[in-house]
């Protein structure tokens, strides 16, 4: 099932395109959604939960039109907002509890999974402490299990891992990916940092300045392409024993893209362009540093690299 | 045989029915009745409402005291006010309720993250409005009228209360439409300041100036020969001389304004208040 499928969604302020025309679905599963700030991420998550209609085109979320269904979607999704804000007083308890209340659940049923969700993200011991005092990875933690508490069918979640430390932002990454794939929760995951979503989604939805840049598969967008990169150890001076394996891969049929010491070569099978590189660099006398496939990341994407 | 227990069965999806707006609404209000009183959250947070609401019910303590205590006519009519007068001795903490603790009700909300939070669950604007209004009319109607009921079961129980169960009934009716009535108003006003801030004090603090210097104004305008009618600019006057036209009197203040105008500054004060609260917040970005 589709989680969410926008069609010519455009949101217009004044001028301004936050979304232009944009076309994309998104499958069942955990999905990037990335771009820098200001791409239209948090404007699409607000068409998404119906707090916005749109200026032109058409969003559904879990087969239902948000501007006209919107309490009706929004207690199928579990939210978690950037900003990290919270009442200070209010124990973490209290707070899932609440917010699971607001999204239909029963108020015994909301008491029993406040409890269970707070375990869940490692809160259990803590969980009847004043959300003022903890830290903020524990607050993040917070923001996931009210998302949660309420059974949704679709989790949108803006920036989870704000302000955390490496260390906590695997944690995190990793109770996300949990919840995805061991409750069977679909997860919009909206971030800046695209090597986390590199790291847990399976697809990606790139947005930039309100237009889409690419959407699909991350195995689709991201991965091994053709041909290899080599990176040179060069200590000669202006880079004469790069320029003469350069000319050496060149004579022999390879093409060969030059950006300072990384060669990226292409035109023959891996293989042949990883022996033909050994030779031309043994030739010379050059030192190779690194030699690995070519591989595209989610930032050649935003950086017209290969596609 | 070994025996085995599960301590916690972990997440599991909920599968029942899940309740309604209506029930999101009630949660909301009960949990804005908590918040305005305090309830559920540090001690320093009770004080207040407590010392405003022991205020309020001090002068009817020491009417029915008296009453019961001692013979009818042994301190004259000054000790036995009517029940409308008796709203002019709990007026102070009743303003003072409403000008410190009730832009809790919504303040609070925008500074926590919490507004944002309830419009992604089946809250929308409206509904939020809703449980916010009924949480702190209802609160703030008790404070004004428990301290009227339990005047009148004092006097009930002394023996010079309404000569008539009926009576006593439509006194009973009175005594909480005008809590309620006299509620709307000023929560209108609280909530009509309240949308224009985010800092609880700043909503307080104009509250307290408004309540304070609308009648010194009023009442110069009126002294300086003006008409009479710009009494009705005081939304606490307003407010407050609902009672005593509903027991078919006036008090001092008003007694040159028909019922006609008074009824029509009240309607107008609510109607403005709250269209202003509700254009305000349709305003407010939801994240």
């Amino acid at each position: 099932m589709t989680a969410l499928a926008a069609q010519d969604l455009t949101v217009a302020f004044g001028a301004n395109l936050a979304l232009d025309a944009v076309t994309f679905d998104v499958p069942s599963g955990i999905t990037g959604l990335v771009g820098a700030n200001g791409a239209g991420k948090t404007t699409l998550l607000s068409l998404a939960l119906g707090l916005r209609a749109p200026s032109g085109g058409s969003i559904t979320v879990l087969g239902k039109n948000p501007a006209d269904h919107g309490p009706e979607v929004r207690s199928l999704i579990g939210y978690s907002r950037e900003k990290s804000i919270l009442p200070d007083d209010m124990p973490a308890f209290d707070f899932v509890k609440h917010l699971a209340q607001l999204r239909g659940i029963p108020r015994n049923e909301a008491r029993l999974r406040s409890s269970e969700v707070l375990w869940l993200v490692g809160l259990g011991e803590e969980r009847f402490r004043a959300l003022g005092t903890m830290s903020t990875g524990q607050r993040q933690r917070v923001k996931l299990a009210q998302a949660v508490a309420s059974s949704p069918s679709l989790l949108l979640l803006d920036e989870p891992t704000d302000g955390l430390d490496p260390v906590q932002r695997d944690e995190m990454l990793a109770l996300i990916a949990k919840v995805a794939t061991e409750f069977s929760i679909d997860v919009i995951l909206s971030s800046h940092l695209l090597e986390e979503v590199e790291r847990i989604c399976d697809h990606v939805v790139a947005l930039d300045a309100g237009s889409l840049v690419a959407c699909g598969g991350l195995d689709e967008l991201v991965g091994t392409i053709e041909g290899i990169e080599m990176e040179l150890f060069d200590r000669s001076e202006g880079h004469r024993e790069r320029d003469a394996v350069v000319s050496t891969l060149r004579a022999s049929g390879v093409q060969v893209d030059v950006d300072g010491v990384v060669l990226t070569l292409s035109g023959a099978e891996r293989s042949v362009l990883a022996d033909q590189a050994r030779d031309s660099v043994a030739q010379h006398g050059a030192r190779l540093r690194r030699i690995s496939d070519r591989r595209r990341r989610l930032d050649d994407l935003f950086q017209g690299g290969p596609r | 045989m070994t025996t085995s227990e599960i301590y916690s069965a972990g997440y599991r999806p909920f599968e029942g029915e899940r309740t309604g707006w209506f029930a999101a609404v009630s949660t909301l209000t009960w949990s804005a009745v908590r918040s305005i009183l305090g309830l559920g959250r540090p001690a320093r947070h009770k004080v207040f409402p407590v010392i405003v609401i022991a205020l309020a019910f001090l002068p009817a303590v020491v009417f029915v005291g008296l009453a019961l205590l001692f013979p009818v006519d042994m301190f004259g009519s000054e000790a036995a006010p009517n029940y409308w007068e008796l709203l002019r001795f709990t007026w102070l903490p009743v303003l003072v309720f409403s000008a410190m603790v009730v832009p809790e009700a919504l303040v609070r909300d925008r500074r926590n993250g919490l507004f944002s939070l309830y419009l992604t669950t089946s809250l929308t604007r409206g509904r939020y409005l809703l449980g916010k209004a009924v949480a702190s009319v209802v609160v703030l109607a008790v404070v004004i009228s428990a301290p009227a009921i339990l005047y009148l079961v004092g006097l009930t129980a002394e023996g010079s209360g309404p000569d008539s169960v009926l009576n006593w009934l439509g006194t009973l009716g009175g005594i909480t439409l005008s809590g309620g009535a006299i509620a709307a108003l000023l929560i209108g006003v609280g909530f009509a300041i309240s949308s224009m801030t985010d800092r609880r004090a700043f909503a307080s603090v104009a509250l307290a100036l408004l309540f304070l210097v609308a009648p010194i104004v009023t009442v110069a305008l009126t002294e300086s020969g003006m008409s009479e009618h710009w009494r009705l600019l005081d939304p606490a006057g307003v407010a407050m001389e609902f009672s005593p036209r509903l027991w078919g009197d006036t008090s001092p203040e008003y007694w040159a304004l028909s019922n006609f105008s008074v009824f029509l500054g009240q309607i107008l004060w609510l109607l403005a208040s709250w269209a202003f609260v509700g254009y305000r917040y349709r305003k407010v970005s939801a994240l």
